[in-house]
């Protein structure tokens, strides 16, 4: 990509990445927050707008399905949008269910 | 004979000979419809304090999202299945009468934020953002306005699809009278609902006001019901006060009359916190709102003139049409209640189970259940 000025590839599909012409790609669109959460670069609310951490949700099991079901945190929890829909269908209840809520693993 | 007891004898004669030919009308009163994981639906008697239907919603699904009442407050349309799905529940019997998959290919994934309903009940504007998922990438297709019959059954296919829609559309609201098609996304949109032609463009992201940044919203919680306004929290900077100042983060009510059609952006005076949702007062001239507090704004003075703490943090603030109540829900189980004049906390609903909210809607409708 000619355009890449700041970035430097580094594993092979990265360089092929960086050498592909422009020319005869598709436009990439800028998409709304949902399609698949794996598409979202938004690493949640570390810190609240004002630089501190008093306005974040009290507790954070209070945040935690607002925040994962739109597609929020996606670092942390699986995409519920696409890949894994069920991931926390038996804990509705973040504060009480929070122990079932299981890692996941790319499927065989 | 007292003239009064002659006067009450009357009365009682006069209904003795009416009675077998009255009709039992039930009242229309107010209720709750709010939402849980994973399926569920609520109606709660605020009156009462007491959660008087729980159903179940049909199909897959792990957090019901939006919810759309009918004008007539039978029916609430919600959004499930993962943000694919529209489904139209009978709040008295928990019967689904409506349902569409907003995906209208099988090669297509389609999500949807935006959803709203004409003001005669007859049609649903669902904003969809339907994309190819190849193997190496996610294909964006076109976005669009479907438009679904309410009378199409469980199995609706759009009567109607208006194209040339913006993307990053978060929720869609109709004119009192049906004539306009609001979106709101990074710019805030009139549309005609029949071609779905911008009219007009309230510029959000895209405004040039001087001395302040263009603004942050975050909202998909529509909930004018009780005052005929759309509102929306909103916060930006001032620039020409350091980035460490408190006093250089404002935040803001935008406000929209679904009646005339009018904009405004009410700016606050508080301290900085966050609002997650601000609903207004029937009366308008004040507002509830907060995240981790319940705050009372004057939209007169442009201020905070009371705030208090919550339990937890809270994403949803509604008002009673009475005025006299907000009600306070979202993210965990609990529906909360405070007193419009005081913030006085008057009690809780707490839904069965405790399942979450999250992010699901939290609507007022007028109805009448058996």
């Amino acid at each position: 990509m000619t355009n890449m000025k700041h970035l430097k590839p580094l594993n092979d599909k990265a360089k092929l990445l960086a050498n592909t012409d422009d020319a005869g790609r598709d436009e990439v669109y800028a998409m709304q927050t949902v399609v698949g959460c794996t598409s979202s670069l938004d690493p949640g609310w570390e810190v609240d707008p004002f630089g501190s951490v008093a306005s974040l949700c009290q507790p954070m099991e209070a945040d935690l399905y607002g925040c994962t079901d739109p597609c929020w945190w996606p670092a942390q929890v699986p995409d519920t949008i696409n890949t894994y829909p069920n991931w926390n269908k038996d804990a509705p209840s973040g504060q009480n269910d929070w122990r079932k809520l299981e890692a996941i693993y790319p499927e065989e | 004979m007292t003239k009064a007891l002659k006067r009450l004898l009357g009365v009682l004669c006069v209904a003795s000979v009416l009675a077998p030919f009255s009709v039992t009308v039930a009242a229309a009163a107010e209720y709750l419809v709010t939402v849980a994981k994973p399926n569920r639906l609520f109606v709660v008697d605020m009156k009462a304090r007491k959660v008087v239907r729980d159903h179940v919603i049909p199909g897959e699904g792990s957090g019901p999202q939006t919810v759309v009442p009918s004008p007539d407050g039978k029916i609430a349309y919600v959004l499930t299945n993962n943000w694919k799905t529209i489904s139209g529940i009978e709040l008295n019997t928990g019967k689904e009468v409506f349902r569409a998959d907003s995906s209208h290919a099988d090669d297509e994934r389609t999500i949807v934020m935006g959803m709203t309903i004409s003001p005669d009940g007859k049609k649903i504007y669902s904003h969809e953002v339907p994309a190819k998922i190849l193997i190496d990438e996610y294909q964006p297709q076109p976005t669009r306005i479907s438009i679904y019959n309410t009378n199409a059954g469980t199995a609706a296919k759009p009567a109607k699809i208006l194209s040339n829609i913006p993307r990053r559309i978060a929720l869609l609201l109709m004119s009192d009278d049906g004539t306009k098609l609001y979106a709101m996304g990074w710019d805030f949109y009139t549309m005609d609902p029949e071609t779905g032609e911008i009219t007009a463009t309230f510029p959000l992201r895209n405004w040039n006001r001087p001395g302040i940044t263009p603004p942050d919203m975050l909202n998909f919680w529509p909930m004018p019901e009780s005052s005929g306004m759309f509102s929306s929290v909103m916060g930006y900077m001032r620039t020409d006060l350091p980035a460490d100042d408190p006093k250089a983060y404002v935040t803001a009510l935008l406000t929209l009359d679904l009646k005339s059609g009018q904009f405004d952006i009410v700016p606050i005076n508080m301290d900085p916190e966050i609002l997650f949702t601000a609903t207004i007062a029937p009366n308008r001239r004040v507002a509830f709102g907060g995240f981790l507090g319940i705050s009372k704004i004057d939209l007169l003075r442009g201020r905070v003139v009371q705030r208090e703490e919550l339990d937890h943090s809270f994403y949803q603030f509604n008002v009673s049409k009475s005025g006299n109540e907000v009600y306070v829900g979202g993210t965990m189980c609990t529906i909360a209640i405070y007193a419009t004049h005081d913030l006085k906390k008057l009690g809780k609903v707490e839904l069965p189970g405790c399942p979450d909210v999250g992010g699901g809607a939290m609507r007022l409708v007028n109805t009448t259940l058996d």
